[in-house]
């Protein structure tokens, strides 16, 4: 594990580096929303954390165009339920794009809407038309419980992120049996996943031959949400590991 | 620190990160319990080995395998015999400190909830309960740090307030337990 690490580590400093000389500061991946795509908008707030995400992995990526298709499954009060998603070739990326994307809240006015709208999206998505990629899905099941919103284009040359999203309202049974396939579809075991792989995993646990992270998984297995820090014999320790800075 | 000290510690980084990745694998839907028990033993008993004559190293290893598999009771659903098995395995290890015993008594206590063995789960949970209000009335008294217990009272006390719901016969809404899922599953 430690090996990948140095090279994220390494990279991500070559790349700050590099963004240093290049952009003025403050300046990094950039998002857009191409006129072409309707549907509604992904809120501010969850595009810029995704925007961020793009920005902490940008070094490890090949140049060139790459679609994440993603389906939300969100409950009556608009409170993402599940990710389903495809299209990122980085497993790190992924994680942080559907942790992003989860702790979306989708707007009321979106969960009254009731019908299926597909995509005009001119951006290919990994081979599949438009409607194909609508829902990875069987989209005349979903009629009634998905709208499609608009492609969220994130560049940070050389490399281009088309953020695809649905949205399925309720719990079809499609929705349900996706759940149950997706392995890593609980939110704890993401972000244990996700926070091995940071610098957070090297800091102790309560007890020896224990980390960090496990403290933080047993907490978000009980309040079913990842917590912010959790208490040490002295003060607070973090658990946001997606956060620069490490160790603390 | 020793030699010896610094033989064990450096072990015991091993031994993070490699449960660390188990867990993570064995919490896949796609892992069963008994397979994911089996990893487990395999793991103890290498990390036992490298832990040679420190009784401690070795007794630690344990207490950590046990608290992983605990972990997996609640996730994976075993039988309650099996889940109880795992408890009582842990119990006899000893917890190291408060903080773990609180983390796993919380995984044992769910397990009777969703089996719906309420009076199991309350045995368990009421006395640390008592012991934490203790702890905590301590530390306002003497104006110390209070975080520590009210962070462990919070998820002891709903999951008490939950089992006493389920002792009393109600129902609990948006709660699954073995007895719903087994129902859903029936054609």
């Amino acid at each position: 594990m430690a090996v990948p690490r140095v090279r994220t580590f390494l990279s991500l400093g070559l790349l700050g580096c590099a963004s240093l000389a290049l952009l003025p500061l403050g300046c990094g991946a950039k998002i857009t929303y191409p006129e072409a795509s309707e549907g509604p908008r992904v809120p501010d707030a969850t595009a810029e954390r995704l925007r961020e995400c793009v920005d902490e992995f940008v070094g490890d990526l090949p140049r060139g165009q790459f679609t994440f298709d993603v389906v939300l499954t969100v409950d009556e009060d608009g409170h993402v339920e599940g990710v389903k998603s495809k299209g990122v070739p980085h497993e790190e990326l992924a994680i942080c794009m559907r942790i992003a994307l989860r702790n979306m809240t989708v707007p009321e006015q979106l969960l009254r809407l009731s019908k299926v709208r597909v995509s005009a999206s001119p951006a290919p998505a990994n081979g599949q038309a438009a409607a194909e990629r609508a829902l990875v899905g069987n989209p005349g099941v979903l009629v009634a419980v998905a709208v499609v919103l608009a492609d969220l284009i994130i560049e940070a040359a050389p490399i281009v992120i088309v953020i695809a999203a649905s949205v399925e309202l309720g719990k079809s049974d499609i929705a349900t049996k996706y759940r149950q396939e997706d392995d890593d579809d609980d939110p704890c075991q993401e972000h244990l996943n996700a926070c091995l792989n940071k610098r957070l995993a090297d800091r102790p646990g309560s007890v020896i031959g224990e980390t960090r992270c496990k403290m933080c998984f047993d907490r978000c297995r009980g309040e079913k949400e990842w917590p912010k820090f959790i208490p040490l014999t002295r003060g607070k320790g973090s658990c946001e590991y997606w956060l620069p800075g490490w160790p603390r | 620190m020793t030699t010896e000290d610094e033989r064990i510690e450096c072990i015991f980084q091993d031994f993070a990160e490699v449960s660390g990745a188990l867990l993570v694998k064995s919490l896949k839907r796609t892992r069963s319990f008994a397979e994911a028990v089996d990893d487990y033993c395999r793991l103890e008993a290498e990390f036992v080995a490298r832990m040679g004559d420190s009784e401690f190293g070795v007794l630690e290893t344990r207490r950590r395998i046990a608290e992983d598999i605990i972990r997996l009771t609640e996730s994976k659903h075993p039988p309650f015999q099996t889940c109880r098995d795992a408890w009582n395995a842990r119990v006899l290890l000893g917890f190291t400190d408060i903080d773990i015993e609180c983390r796993m008594t919380w995984f044992f206590a769910e397990c009777c909830r969703y089996d719906e063995n309420p009076e199991e789960g309350l045995a368990v949970l009421m006395p640390l309960i008592a012991e934490l209000e203790r702890g905590l009335e301590e530390a306002r008294a003497t104006q110390s740090d209070t975080d520590f217990y009210e962070y462990h009272l919070e998820p002891l006390r709903k999951l008490r307030d939950v089992l006493l719901a389920q002792q009393r016969g109600e129902q609990i809404p948006g709660k699954r337990t073995r007895r719903i899922d087994e129902e859903d599953q029936t054609p």
